[in-house]
C-alpha cells in the first residue's frame, strides 16, 4: 500500500507530503490540486512500466510557476506485505534546450538499493542490495521500463508489479466505442478501448461473467449480458453489444455505443471490479460518479469496497454529494490552497454533533479547516 | 417470505463503515436485495458517531411517517452500546422523537434499533464462536483492520446470526437485537 507521496515543484505541489490510507476521498474545491496529484501518480507509473519519454509526461509546463528552480522531486513509499519499499525521481528541466532529463531515479527496500540511475549509468543491484551490473542508459527514459524478471530481481519486480496493477480512470463515454480490433489487458483512462479490454477480460475470465452480467441487471433495466460479435468480414474485429429484454418482448441487441452515456459508464465500473480480481492496486478514480444515477453509487462503491481486497488502494475525487457521504467514513482528505498558492491537505473535521451530512457541511462552508 | 423482502427498502443508520458492512452482509443474508439498502454513515471527524446518528434519526422517522401508506418501507438506527448500555441507548432515541415533536415508536412500525454493546466487535466475535462476552468492556481492538480478512470474518458472522427457531442468544444486546431486526422483516 501507498504510505507516503512527496511532490517538489510540479504544478501547484511545493514541498507537499499526502500520507495516504486504503480508502481516501479527495475533496477540494475546482483547482485545488486533487487531478494534479493523480496525474503525477499516474505519470510515475507510465514511467516506470510503459517506458514514454519523461518529458511527455513531465513536461517543462508542470514546473511549478512561482518557483524558479528547474528541478522536481518525486518520491514514493509503499508498503507490500511488510516490506518497506521506496521509489525517488529527480527530473531535471532546461529551459532553453526545453529539455527534460531523469537527474536521478532509485528504488530501496528497507534501506536497501536495488535500482539507482545517477549521472547517465544505471546501477542494478541484487535483491540483497549488492551492485552488480552497471552501463549507460539515456536519461530521457526509465530503464525501469525495460526490466525483466530474474531470479536477483525478484524483490525489484514485486514493486513494478504492484506499481503496474495501477488503474486510473477519467471517465468520457463519448470516447467509448463498440469496434474492438485486438484484446487490450488494460483500459485507457478515458475508457475509450472497452471493447478490446473486455475482450481480454471475457477470454481470462468467462466464469466471472455471470457475476458482472447480474449485477448489471440490477443497475440497468431490460439489461441481460453483454456479447462480442464478428463484425462483417474484418477479421479478428468485433463489435461489442448488449443483449437486452422488454416487457413482451423477444431478446434484442444494442451496439454498446448506443447505450447511454450512464449505461456505458456502469458497464465500465462494474468490469473494473471484475478487473481488480486479478490484482488490485493502486485505484484512482476522478469523478467516477459522473452520468451514474443517484440509486447505483452507493451499490458500485460497496462492491468497490469488496473488490479493494488487502492489496487494493482507493484515491477517489468526487463533488457528488452521494458519494462524499458515502466516503467521508473512511479518509477524507480536504486539499486547499491559500490565494493560488501551494496545495495543503488537511482533515476537513467533520463536525458529527451538528447531524449534518458531509456533503452539506462543505456545501455551507461550515468546515473549521483555518 | 423472500421474494417479499427483496422489494424492501430500507435506510440504515450507522455509526461507522465496520457497522455498516456487517448490516449489509445481514440483511442480504436475510433475503433483502442489497441494492434496497440506502445507508447513511456517520462522517469522519470531531463529535460522537453515535450523536450523529441519534441527531439523523428523527428526521428519518418523519419521513418514513410521510410515506405510511407504502409498506415496503423500513428504518434502521445503530449505535454502540459503549458504557451506556441497550436499555438508555433506545430511551435516548425516544427522547430525541419527544424533543422533536414526534410520537414514540409504535410496535407495528418497521423501524429498528440494534444496539451492540459495547460495540459491533462484541457480535462479531461471539458470532464467529466466542462464548458470550461482557458487553462492559471493549473488544474495538481485537478484529482486522479494512480487508479480505475483515470481509470474510463479517461474511461468517452475518451467516450466523440466530434463526428465529434458535433458543436465546447467549449474546444479551445480540438477542434484544433479533427482537428488533424481526421488526423490519
Amino acid at each position: 500500500m501507498l504510505g507516503r507521496i512527496h511532490i517538489d515543484n510540479y504544478r501547484c505541489f511545493s514541498n507537499f507530503e499526502l500520507r495516504p490510507d486504503r480508502v481516501n476521498l479527495l475533496l477540494g474545491a475546482n483547482g485545488s490540486g486533487k487531478s494534479s496529484l493523480v496525474e503525477v501518480l499516474t505519470a510515475i507509473v507510465r514511467l516506470v512500466r510503459t517506458g514514454l519519454e519523461v518529458g511527455d509526461l513531465f513536461p517543462a509546463s508542470t514546473l511549478t510557476r512561482w518557483d524558479s528552480r528547474l528541478e522536481q522531486r518525486f518520491e514514493l513509499e509503499l508498503d507490500l506485505d511488510g516490506d518497506a519499499y521506496s521509489y525517488s525521481l529527480r527530473v531535471e528541466q532546461e529551459g532553453e534546450a526545453r529539455r527534460t532529463a531523469i537527474a536521478e531515479e532509485r528504488v530501496t527496500l528497507a534501506g536497501r538499493t536495488l535500482f539507482a540511475f545517477v549521472n547517465g549509468t544505471v546501477h542494478l543491484h541484487n535483491n540483497d542490495g549488492k551492485e552488480g551490473t552497471s552501463f549507460p542508459f539515456r536519461p530521457t527514459r526509465s530503464f525501469l521500463a525495460e526490466m525483466q524478471p530474474r531470479a536477483e530481481n525478484t524483490a525489484l519486480m514485486k514493486l513494478l508489479d504492484h506499481l503496474n496493477r495501477t488503474r486510473v480512470l477519467k471517465l468520457i463515454p463519448s470516447a467509448m466505442g463498440s469496434v474492438s480490433h485486438e484484446e487490450s489487458s488494460s483500459l485507457r483512462s478515458d475508457g475509450a478501448n472497452i471493447a478490446s479490454w473486455y475482450r481480454h477480460i471475457a477470454q481470462e475470465n468467462p466464469a466471472a461473467l455471470h457475476e458482472l452480467f447480474s449485477r448489471l441487471q440490477g443497475a440497468i433495466p431490460g439489461f441481460q449480458s453483454l456479447a462480442l460479435t464478428g463484425a462483417g468480414n474484418q477479421g479478428r474485429t468485433r463489435d461489442l453489444v448488449a443483449k437486452c429484454i422488454a416487457p413482451a418482448s423477444n431478446p434484442f441487441f444494442v451496439d454498446f455505443a448506443d447505450l447511454s452515456d450512464g449505461q456505458r459508464v456502469l458497464v465500465v465500473l462494474y468490469t473494473l471490479l471484475l478487473d481488480l480480481r486479478t490484482g488490485a492496486g493502486l485505484v484512482l478514480l476522478d469523478e467516477p460518479d459522473n452520468y451514474v444515477s443517484l440509486r447505483e453509487i452507493q451499490p458500485w462503491l460497496a462492491a468497490l469496497d469488496d473488490a479493494l481486497g488487502d492489496d487494493g488502494q482507493l484515491l477517489l475525487i468526487s463533488h457528488h454529494p452521494e458519494v462524499i457521504n458515502y466516503l467521508a467514513p473512511e479518509r477524507p482528505l480536504l486539499f486547499t490552497r491559500e490565494a493560488g498558492g501551494p496545495v495543503r491537505v488537511v482533515d476537513p473535521g467533520f463536525d458529527r454533533e451538528q447531524g449534518l451530512q458531509a456533503s452539506e457541511q462543505i456545501a455551507r462552508g461550515w468546515l473549521d479547516v483555518g | 417470505m423472500s421474494a417479499e423482502r427483496r422489494h424492501l427498502r430500507m435506510i440504515v443508520l450507522v455509526e461507522d463503515k465496520r457497522q455498516e458492512r456487517f448490516v449489509r452482509r445481514l440483511f442480504e443474508h436475510l433475503g433483502f436485495e442489497a441494492r434496497n439498502l440506502r445507508f447513511n454513515i456517520a462522517p469522519s471527524g470531531r463529535g460522537a458517531a453515535e450523536a450523529w446518528v441519534r441527531k439523523l434519526y428523527p428526521d428519518e422517522v418523519r419521513a418514513l411517517r410521510s410515506r405510511n401508506y407504502q409498506k415496503s418501507l423500513g428504518l434502521l438506527a445503530m449505535r454502540d452500546g459503549d458504557a451506556v448500555g441497550v436499555t438508555a441507548r433506545k430511551l435516548e432515541l425516544d427522547d430525541e422523537l419527544r424533543a422533536s415533536g414526534l410520537e414514540a415508536r409504535r410496535a407495528e412500525e418497521r423501524i429498528a434499533v440494534p444496539v451492540p454493546t459495547w460495540s459491533i466487535e462484541t457480535w462479531l466475535l461471539h458470532l464467529l464462536g466466542k462464548e458470550a462476552l461482557p458487553e462492559y468492556t471493549t473488544f474495538k481492538n481485537s478484529f482486522p483492520r479494512a480487508g479480505e480478512r475483515e470481509r470474510s470474518a463479517i461474511q461468517l458472522a452475518a451467516e450466523q446470526w440466530p434463526r428465529p427457531s434458535d433458543e436465546v442468544c447467549a449474546q444479551p444486546s445480540i438477542e434484544d437485537a433479533r427482537a428488533e431486526i424481526e421488526r423490519v422483516l
